[in-house]
C-alpha cells in the first residue's frame, strides 16, 4: 500500500499522495482538501475539522484550536495563548486541556487529525493506509518532534519520516530539477514561523540553516487586530467572555482574509450586551496593527542567511509556504527582505503536504518518482537548535552545536567531583543561551553505580545521538571500570510512551465498540429503508398477495423488526435481505400494475 | 571483510553479491571514510562532494523500506560521514584532527594541557578590551577595521599551520599555534556577532 504525507498544521491539515508520478492534495467527500486541525469535544462524540471549527465560537472552551502549539509544552510555557480561552491542567510532566467532561492531551488532539486523514486517504487508495511522513516545523525541538511521532502512533500511523516543512516545500516546488540553487523557504503558519536556507547540488538537498518561531504566526496577526478592535470597542480584553473573544479573532481572521483582494473593509462585532460594533479597516491600518508580529519574523531571517553565510542577493529563489503568505502586508515584507519578489504558484496550503506525499513515495520500496521521472532527490536535514549537558554553577557545556548535519552523534566525558560520588545527574538540555535557566529541559536522569573512587578518577562518557527525523536519544556509561551503564531518557515534557501504548490500546477498545455501533445504526437504516414502504404496499396493493405468500412476508417482517431492536448488525443484515428476496414476486407485480396504470392513464388522457 | 548476510567476502559499501549495506568500517579516520589523503590542505568543495556522494548511497532515506539491521547500519554510515564533513570542512577542526592523528590532543586536560605563550594572551586580552570598547556603539568603521586585523591575523597564522602540518615541523610550535587560533577565531565570531 501507498505512503502518505500528511501537513499536520497549526490551523489547517491535509493529506497528499502521489498517483500517477503527480502529488494530489486528497479531498473529503465535499471536494474540500483542508480539514481545519478544530476539534469538538461533545457530551457523546468527537468531531473533527470543518464542523469543529464552527462550533468553536459556541463551545470555546470544548473546541481545540491550534492545539499544536501545545504540543510537547508545558502549562506554563503556553499561558497567554489563544487569549486563555482554554482550562489547562498539569499533572506531573503531562498536559492535559479540560474540553467537555474529558482532559486531553494535544497528542491525543492531533491523533484525531490524523485519523481522518489517514481514513481519507485509505478510502481513496482502496485500502488501508498506514506509512506516513508527517512534517514539522524545521524549529520543533525534541520534544514537540517525540509529540508528533506519538500522536502519528496513536492514531495508527507508522511514521517513516518526520520531514521539516520548509523541506517539504522545497520538494513540492520541484527545486530539485534545477540544476543547482540557493534557496529560501519562508514559512508562515497560523501559529508557527521557519525560514530555511537550502543548497541544492548533485541532487542532493542540503539545509544551510534553519530559524524561526514555534510560536508565532498568522494567529498572532489575527490575535493583536483582535485585541486593538476590542480595545476600541471600549471591551475589558480581561473580563471579556471566551465567546466574545473567539468571535473578536473570527472577525479578525476575516477582516485579513478580506484585505488580501481589498483595499478596504469592514470590521463587525457582536458584543456581549447585544451592542453592534463596526469600523472600517483600511490596508495601511492593517499594515500598521501587524508590524510589531512582523517584525519579530525579520530576525530570525537574518540570523538564518548570517548562519548560512549568505546575502539575500545570493539566492536563487524564496518560496512561500503557508495560508498566512496569502496576506498582501506579508509578501511586501518578505519582498523588501530578500530583495526578490517570492514564488508563490503552488497553493500555499497545499505545498508541504504535496512535499510530504513526495518524499513518502520516494522512501517506499515501490517509489514511483524514482522510476518515473529519475527523481533521485536527497534531503540532509540540521538539528535547529543545539544539544547539551548541565555542567558546574548552572552552565550549559554544547555537546551537538545548531545547524549540525543529523544523523548526529557526539560524546562527551565528565569525571565526578567529589570522592566516592557513586552517582552523577544527567540534564540534558536543549537552546543557545549558556545558563541552564535559559534553555529547554529535555530530559534528566541519574546514573548510579559509579564504583568508589577518589574525585575525578571515575569517568562517565555521555553520549547523545540525533537520528534522520531529528530525535535525541542520550545514553551515559561509567567507562573507567569498564563497568558500563546505559540509561535510556524519558522526555521531561508530555508522554512517556508507555503512556502513548496504553492510550493507544484504550482507542483500539473504543474503536471496536465504535465501529459496531456505526455498523449496527446502518444496518437499522437499511431495514427501515425496507420495511416502511414495504407496509404501505401492503395495505395498498395487499389484493396482489395470496395467503401463503402474505404469511412469509409477514413472518420475515416480524424477524427482521425483532432483530432491529437488539444490537446485532449481522442478523439486521440478514433479515433485511430475507425480506427483501420473499417480497421480490410482490414488488415486480407492484412495478407490472403501475406500468399497466401509467398507460392506461395515458392512454385515458391521449382521447 | 565478510558480508554479514551471506558470508561473502566483500570490500565494497554493499556486499558485492547479496546487495545488502555493510556496517562502516571502524579503523577508518575521517579522510579515509571520505577517500581523502590525510593531510591538511584539501580542497573544501571537494570534501564536501565526496560527503555528498557518499551520502547519497549510505543515508538512511535510502533504506526506510529495508530490514531493522539495514536501517541501523545506514544509521551509523550516514552519523560516521556527518562527523568526518564536519571535522574537515572547517580548516581549524582539520588542523586539530591532524594533529590527533599525531597524538596530539589539543583538548587535553592536567599534565598534557598546552600551555599558551603569555605574549599571546596578553595580546587577546588587548583585542578582547578593543572589541568590549565597540560594543553598543555604531561604530561601523573602526569594527570593520579590528576585524581585518584580527583576520589578518588569523589567516596568517592558519597558512603557517598548514603549511607546517604537511612539511613535517616539530610539533610544539604547531600546537601552540593551533591553540592560539581558536582565540583569534572566537574574537572574529563576536565582531560578527556585533555586526548583526
Amino acid at each position: 500500500m501507498k505512503a502518505i504525507g500528511i501537513d499536520l498544521g497549526t490551523t489547517n491539515s491535509l493529506v497528499a499522495v502521489v498517483t500517477d508520478g503527480t502529488p494530489r492534495a486528497l479531498p473529503d467527500e465535499h471536494g474540500r482538501a483542508i480539514l481545519p486541525s478544530a476539534v469538538f469535544y461533545g457530551p457523546s462524540r468527537v468531531i473533527v475539522g470543518y464542523a469543529a471549527r464552527d462550533a468553536a465560537a459556541d463551545n470555546p472552551q470544548d473546541t481545540l484550536l491550534s492545539f499544536k502549539r501545545l504540543m510537547g509544552r508545558d502549562a506554563h510555557e503556553v499561558a497567554g495563548d489563544a487569549l486563555g480561552t482554554y482550562r489547562l491542567e498539569q499533572e506531573a510532566q503531562v498536559l492535559r486541556v479540560v474540553a467537555g467532561d474529558r482532559r486531553v492531551t494535544p497528542v491525543e488532539a492531533s491523533s484525531e487529525i490524523l485519523k481522518v486523514l489517514a481514513a481519507r486517504a485509505s478510502e481513496a487508495l482502496g485500502g488501508p493506509a498506514a506509512r506516513a511522513v508527517v512534517t514539522v516545523p524545521a524549529y520543533f525541538d525534541d520534544a514537540q518532534r517525540q509529540a508528533t511521532r506519538q500522536a502519528a502512533r496513536l492514531a495508527g500511523l507508522h511514521v517513516l519520516r518526520l520531514l521539516n516543512e520548509p523541506t517539504a516545500a522545497a520538494l513540492a516546488y520541484g527545486l530539485d530539477k534545477r540544476p543547482e540553487g540557493r534557496f529560501a523557504v519562508f514559512d508562515l503558519g497560523g501559529g508557527t514561523f521557519d525560514i530555511s536556507l537550502l543548497h541544492l547540488v548533485d541532487g542532493v538537498f542540503e539545509v544551510l540553516s534553519t530559524g524561526g518561531d514555534t510560536r508565532l504566526g498568522g494567529d498572532d496577526i489575527d490575535l493583536a487586530l483582535a485585541l486593538t478592535m476590542l480595545a476600541e470597542a471600549g471591551a475589558e480584553v480581561d473580563s471579556a467572555s471566551p465567546a466574545l473573544k473567539r468571535r473578536a479573532i473570527d472577525a479578525a481572521k476575516f477582516a485579513k482574509e478580506a484585505l488580501t483582494d481589498h483595499y478596504e473593509t469592514d470590521f463587525a462585532l457582536l458584543m456581549d450586551d447585544g451592542r453592534r460594533f463596526s469600523r472600517r479597516l483600511s490596508r495601511d491600518a492593517f499594515d500598521e496593527i501587524a508590524r510589531p508580529v512582523l517584525d519579530r519574523i525579520g530576525a530570525p531571517c537574518k540570523q538564518a542567511l548570517r548562519d548560512a553565510g549568505l546575502r539575500p542577493e545570493a539566492l536563487d529563489g524564496v518560496v512561500l509556504v503557508g495560508g498566512s503568505t496569502r496576506s498582501q502586508a506579508v509578501q511586501r515584507f518578505v519582498t523588501k527582505l530578500f530583495g526578490q519578489r517570492p514564488l508563490a504558484d503552488i497553493d500555499p496550503d497545499e505545498v508541504v503536504a504535496m512535499g510530504a506525499a513526495i518524499q513518502a513515495d520516494l522512501l517506499s520500496a515501490e517509489s514511483e518518482l524514482r522510476i518515473l521521472d529519475g527523481g533521485d532527490v536527497l534531503l540532509l536535514d540540521v538539528t535547529p537548535l543545539s544539544l547539551g549537558l548541565e555542567t558546574m554553577g548552572g552552565v550549559v557545556e554544547k555537546v551537538i552545536h545548531r545547524g549540525s548535519q543529523i544523523p548526529a552523534s557526539r560524546a562527551q566525558e565528565f569525571t565526578t567531583f567529589k570522592d566516592g560520588q557513586a552517582a552523577m545527574d544527567i540534564h540534558v538540555l536543549q537552546g543557545e543561551r549558556e545558563l541552564v535557566d535559559d534553555c529547554r529541559s529535555l530530559a534528566r536522569f541519574r546514573l548510579d553505580g559509579i564504583p568508589p573512587a577518589a574525585a575525578g578518577l571515575a569517568r562517565v562518557r555521555v553520549s547523545f545521538q540525533v537520528d534522520a527525523d531529528g530525535i535525541l536519544r542520550v545514553s551515559a556509561e561509567e567507562t573507567s571500570t569498564g563497568v558500563a551503564q546505559s540509561v535510556t531518557v524519558q522526555p521531561a515534557h508530555g508522554l512517556t510512551d508507555e503512556q502513548v501504548e496504553e492510550m493507544l490500546q484504550a482507542s483500539l477498545d473504543h474503536a471496536e465498540a465504535d465501529v459496531f455501533e456505526r455498523l449496527l445504526r446502518t444496518a437499522r437504516v437499511e431495514a427501515e429503508r425496507v420495511l416502511i414502504p414495504l407496509k404501505h404496499a401492503m395495505s395498498d396493493d395487499g389484493d396482489l398477495l395470496d395467503a401463503e405468500e402474505r404469511t412469509a412476508i409477514e413472518a420475515a417482517i416480524a424477524d427482521l423488526e425483532a432483530a432491529a431492536a437488539g444490537d446485532d448488525h449481522r442478523s439486521v443484515q440478514d433479515l433485511t435481505e430475507i425480506l427483501d428476496r420473499v417480497s421480490a414476486g410482490f414488488a415486480q407485480r407492484r412495478m407490472d400494475r403501475a406500468l399497466h396504470d401509467g398507460l392506461v392513464d395515458r392512454n385515458v388522457d391521449d382521447i | 571483510m565478510k558480508c554479514w548476510q551471506c558470508g561473502a567476502a566483500t570490500a565494497e559499501l554493499d556486499c558485492e553479491r547479496c546487495g545488502v549495506l555493510q556496517p562502516p568500517d571502524p579503523r577508518l579516520d575521517h579522510f579515509a571514510r571520505l577517500g581523502l589523503e590525510a593531510r591538511f590542505a584539501q580542497d573544501v568543495d571537494d570534501v564536501v562532494a565526496r560527503h555528498r556522494s557518499l551520502q547519497r548511497k549510505v543515508h538512511p532515506d535510502r533504506f526506510a523500506h529495508r530490514g531493522a539491521r539495514e536501517r541501523r547500519l545506514s544509521l551509523e554510515h550516514a552519523t560516521a560521514l556527518n562527523d568526518a564533513v564536519r571535522t574537515l570542512r572547517d580548516p581549524l577542526r582539520r588542523a586539530d584532527y591532524v594533529l590527533k592523528l599525531r597524538g596530539i590532543d589539543i583538548d587535553a586536560e592536567g599534565e598534557d594541557r598546552v600551555r599558551i605563550d603569555p605574549c599571546f594572551l596578553m595580546e587577546v586580552m588587548e583585542l578582547r578590551e578593543a572589541t568590549g570598547e565597540l560594543v553598543g556603539t555604531d561604530a561601523h568603521t573602526e569594527r570593520v577595521r579590528l576585524k581585518q586585523k584580527v583576520v589578518e591575523r588569523y589567516e596568517a597564522a592558519l597558512g603557517a599551520l598548514g603549511a607546517g602540518l604537511d612539511g613535517d615541523a616539530p610539533l610544539s610550535p604547531l600546537t601552540q599555534t593551533a591553540a592560539q587560533l581558536r582565540y583569534l577565531r572566537r574574537i572574529i565570531d563576536e565582531l560578527e556577532a556585533l555586526d548583526a
